[in-house]
């Protein structure tokens, strides 16, 4: 009886459900960025997000489902399932642990899969810890004003940005405050508070996390649609907030020219010409807005397929062993 | 540095004295902390008898300039992406003529809405 055994299998059933659905989602995700392009942002931000998502999470239902068997059977013994076939091939059991190692293709793959992960780890870790450090000198430079809920940094570069993750907070720097007319500011706040309010940051690093393992040029093709969704969606409340759809088209293109003239100096080697999302936002605000649609449809499905999943238990237990059997025993 | 920008002595043992102390920072902590601060060059030093006495090489204003100017340029270069969401893409621009014709299109429009 080997722990280490079972452990290989329960590894490699996860890497093996979250490659095959992030392949499946890589493959998916242009025609769902083209299904949903019509939608509502702030209907096209959930479903990009859920099919972001969708490869973490559906494997992690799937292991689950994968070991419902034998979970019903500790705390139920009277359900073991074992007992009911023979011992021809191997089990997934938390109950009857496997009684030999995969082989050494098994251990290859599985060392290749977990390396690959951590290495993908490594460096999100050390990138979330570079942007805390900034974000810690935002809050340390930062003034707070309350009079506009934000704070200003002292500098003539012209910024507004969102800042941290579950608490985050605003800051304008003075050379934005001095470079845009008033009502321009207006929309600024209500389009960043919009941000605040929806948790994007949040949202967007759960869908780093659920997207590791997609082809990345999809994910970056899915990434950057999620982004423009959550600023159109911020746009739109903003938009409503002052009643002027123009005035928000009019402060983007005002921030956007005073960027230009900075931004070559301030990192000349890191801006970029053409990939901004400006225009789309722009040419959105320019259009009559789109009705919100209903997004509870998409929350229920998600949901009614993962509970499927579970479901499924039974037949995905055994194609699950039987495809292992190929890989670990043979 | 703020001890030393408020017109502290410089001196390893009276910035532990004046610092160290009330903080439960040892002596040798102080002494490196200078030390690296020197090699930054945000310190200068002259050896009096057997001891360095540091003063600051930066004022306080000129060193919170470089500090956020440092700062501006990780926010436009996106190395802070994982934590910030800015109101306009730091890091990509839209091109020149583009913005210009968006600029034209949206004055336009506002106004033609003023005419009606």
């Amino acid at each position: 009886m080997s722990v280490l055994g079972a452990i290989q299998l329960i590894a490699l059933a996860g890497l093996s459900f979250a490659l095959l659905l992030a392949c499946l989602a890589s493959g998916v995700a242009r025609f769902v960025i083209a299904l949903t392009g019509s939608w509502s942002p702030e209907r096209r931000h959930r479903a990009l997000f859920l099919l972001g998502i969708a490869p973490v999470v559906f494997a992690v239902f799937g292991v689950l489902a994968v070991l419902a068997p034998s979970l019903l059977a500790l705390t139920w013994p009277e359900y073991d399932h074992c007992l009911s076939h023979g011992d021809h091939h191997l089990h997934i059991c938390l109950v009857h642990l496997p009684r030999h190692l995969g082989n050494g293709t098994s251990w290859l793959v599985l060392a290749l899969g977990v390396g690959w992960l951590l290495g993908k780890s490594t460096l999100a870790l050390s990138e979330l810890y570079r942007a805390w450090k900034s974000v810690s000198r935002l809050r340390v430079n930062g003034e707070r004003v309350p009079a506009i809920g934000a704070s200003v940094l002292p500098t003539a570069a012209p910024l507004c940005v969102l800042a941290g993750i579950f608490r985050p907070t605003l800051f304008l720097s003075q050379g934005l405050l001095a470079g845009i007319a008033p009502e321009q500011i207006t929309v600024v706040l209500h389009h960043e508070r919009a941000h605040a309010a929806r948790r994007d940051i949040l949202i967007r690093l759960l869908a780093r996390v659920g997207t590791v393992f997609m082809w990345p040029s999809a994910r970056a093709r899915l990434l950057g649609a999620l982004d423009l969704a959550a600023e159109q969606s911020c746009d739109e409340v903003a938009a409503a907030s002052v009643g002027d759809r123009l005035q928000v088209a009019e402060a983007i293109l005002r921030v956007e020219r005073l960027l230009q003239t900075t931004s070559f100096r301030l990192a000349p080697l890191a801006v970029e010409i053409g990939g901004s999302s400006v225009p789309e936002r722009v040419a959105a605000l320019l259009e009559a807005p789109r009705h919100s649609g209903n997004a509870i449809p998409l929350g229920v499905g998600f949901i009614l397929m993962l509970t499927g999943v579970l479901g499924a238990s039974a037949p995905l237990h055994h194609l699950t062993e039987s495809l292992l059997e190929a890989l670990v025993h043979r | 540095m703020e001890f030393l920008w408020d017109g502290g002595e410089g001196e390893a043992k009276a910035v532990h004295k004046g610092l160290g102390r009330s903080r439960g920072i040892g002596l040798n902590t102080i002494q490196s902390t200078l030390k690296r601060l020197y090699e930054k060059e945000l310190l200068e030093r002259d050896k009096v008898s057997h001891a360095h006495v540091y003063r600051p090489r930066v004022t306080r204003d000129e060193f919170r300039c470089n500090a956020l100017g440092e700062l501006v340029g990780e926010l436009m270069r996106g190395e802070a992406n994982a934590m910030v969401s800015a109101f306009v893409e730091l890091t990509e621009r839209a091109g020149p003529e583009h913005l210009a014709q968006l600029e034209a299109l949206v004055a336009e429009r506002r106004l033609s809405k003023g005419r009606r």
